[in-house]
């Protein structure tokens, strides 16, 4: 039984510039009693009193423009930013799809990626080696696999990290934007396979600006707007309520 | 069942994360492996170039200096071999510390992976390392054999206390330079200035008088002295052994206490 409890959670990122990164500047600044707000901390406020439950079997999307907080939110049912306010709590794996190439070393073969890939998300070593035949077909690299992936083309690297990261079934799967990779053959498999991870997971949670996508994979939706839940329901209400926000004027 | 919860304690939370990292050995393995790996891969050395570096600076310096100081290459030469050895592994644990998390950015933020994994992984690889080092103080004692004896096995009692002392150096540095960036030039100088006060290259007797404070208030003599004293076939001078359990104790608090109070924040100021 997956979930995802969150309640209340803000966060509240401090932005610094090189005076404030400085322990020298700091020093200097309480010495002379200057207040910290002359020098440097800006504090910009990523979310604000979000709320939400998630059990078995929900899909989430999430919509909102371009800052409004949808990455943030991601890291945060991830398990990666810990709220400065509020609370969050995860039960399940969870596997953020976010980097694909996260990890990957490019003067390793392909074989030793998926082995490191496996081991970061949590396998053992066998478990790990075990992977490398079903991403060797899936990928079509054949004996590619065996040559460092710094000789690879992009596509090739892309279908590689697509196939390491889709071969984990996790709890909670969290995704910035539908993942894809490839020429349009590979496109399709890419598709389906992520239809099944989709499937077989008990959670999903994406963010995209793809609205038909939105409506075709989630069961209800979450509209944020400057870090704060400005809707929360079906995903035609949500989308319809984004709509309108997107005919006011831009904040 | 993987449960993140994060309305306890901070020293609940850290203690949650410090043992999800040491229950993940094979993330903290494979991480350190891979950087020493890289070095193979590019040379046939790998990791030996340093190992020849140093013995390169053990045989310069121990010419001079055993001239300098009057003394024999022979009293000389393991001495310095056994200092320089551990303080290599003592100073670039913590030098290494000051980039532990901010060269990890890309982990941090994409994946849930406990904090305490990356001082971990620094502390595996120096232990390599050292590993690799430890062929020059091989080579030393083929060519001045110390006089071997049971007392020689304090040296892993004392081994254990500098790598907790170590650790907990790491991780207090590793979480304040991820903050402060300006703070891994401070203390790669430091480190240097910790080298010339601490008795590495010189013997501990030769300061004497009302200087002596610099070799017993320095923690870092401590941990030297504690650790070379038996692999050169000598005693442990008295009290040296609860001076530094009770600084590995102090250090252990503190790292605690640092890591407890910001581990939440790391993620926030990569």
């Amino acid at each position: 039984m997956a979930s995802i409890s969150v309640a209340n959670v803000g966060i509240v990122f401090p932005i610094y510039d090189a005076r404030g990164r400085s322990l020298k500047s700091r020093a200097y600044d309480s010495v002379r009693k200057r207040s910290h707000t002359s020098s440097s901390i800006t504090l910009i406020t990523a979310l604000d009193g979000v709320s939400l439950e998630l059990r078995d079997g929900d899909r989430l999307g999430i919509i909102g423009r371009n800052g409004s907080g949808k990455t943030t939110l991601l890291r945060v049912l991830s398990g990666i930013y810990e709220p400065t306010s509020g609370s969050v709590v995860i039960d399940g794996s969870v596997a953020s799809m976010t980097d694909l190439t996260m990890g990957m070393d490019s003067d390793a073969t392909g074989e030793e990626n998926i082995i490191i890939r496996g081991i970061l998300l949590g396998l053992t070593r066998k478990e790990a080696v075990s992977l490398i035949e079903p991403v060797r077909d899936f990928t079509e690299l054949a004996d590619r696999l065996q040559y460092p992936i710094r000789t690879y083309s992009t596509g090739m690297l892309l279908r590689l990290a697509f196939a390491i990261s889709t071969s984990i079934k996790p709890d909670i799967l969290v995704m910035d934007e539908m993942i894809g990779a490839g020429d349009a053959h590979f496109l399709e498999k890419a598709r389906m396979r992520v239809q099944s991870l989709i499937g077989a997971s008990s959670i999903l949670a994406i963010s995209s600006h793809n609205l038909p996508m939105i409506r075709e994979f989630c069961t209800s939706a979450i509209l944020l707007n400057n870090g704060q839940l400005l809707a929360q329901g079906s995903v035609d209400e949500v989308i319809a309520r984004y709509e309108q926000l997107d005919g006011e004027s831009p904040v | 069942m993987l449960t993140t919860a994060t309305h306890q304690s901070n020293v609940r939370l850290a203690l949650t994360d410090m043992s999800a990292s040491l229950r993940g050995w094979r993330i903290v393995l494979l991480l350190g492996w891979t950087e020493i790996a890289k070095r193979y891969r590019r040379s046939a050395l790998g990791p030996f170039w340093l190992t020849l570096s140093m013995a390169g600076t053990i045989g310069s310096l121990s010419v001079v200096y055993s001239y300098l100081f009057g003394l024999s290459l022979e009293a000389y030469l393991p001495f310095l071999t056994v200092g320089f050895v551990l303080w290599s592994f003592l100073s670039q644990s913590i030098i290494d510390a000051s980039t532990a998390f901010s060269a990890n950015g890309g982990f941090l933020l994409q994946v849930r992976i406990p904090r305490f994994t990356f001082p971990l992984q620094l502390m595996f690889r120096q232990l390599a390392i050292l590993a690799h080092n430890s062929i020059v103080l091989l080579v030393v004692s083929i060519l001045f054999p110390p006089a071997f004896s049971a007392s020689m096995l304090l040296f892993v009692p004392a081994f254990a206390l500098l790598v907790l002392f170590s650790t907990s150096l790491a991780t207090i540095t590793a979480t304040l330079c991820t903050r402060f960036r300006d703070l891994p030039q401070a203390v790669a100088s430091l480190m240097q200035i910790a080298f010339f006060v601490t008795p590495i290259m010189w013997k501990p007797e030769q300061l004497t008088g009302e200087r002596q404070f610099i070799v017993d208030g320095n923690p870092f003599a401590t941990f030297i002295d504690l650790t070379r004293t038996p692999l050169l076939g000598g005693t442990i001078r008295e009290g040296l052994w609860l001076q530094a359990i009770l600084v590995t104790l102090i250090a252990m608090g503190v790292a605690f206490a640092v890591f407890a109070k910001f581990r939440a924040r790391i993620s926030y100021w990569l």
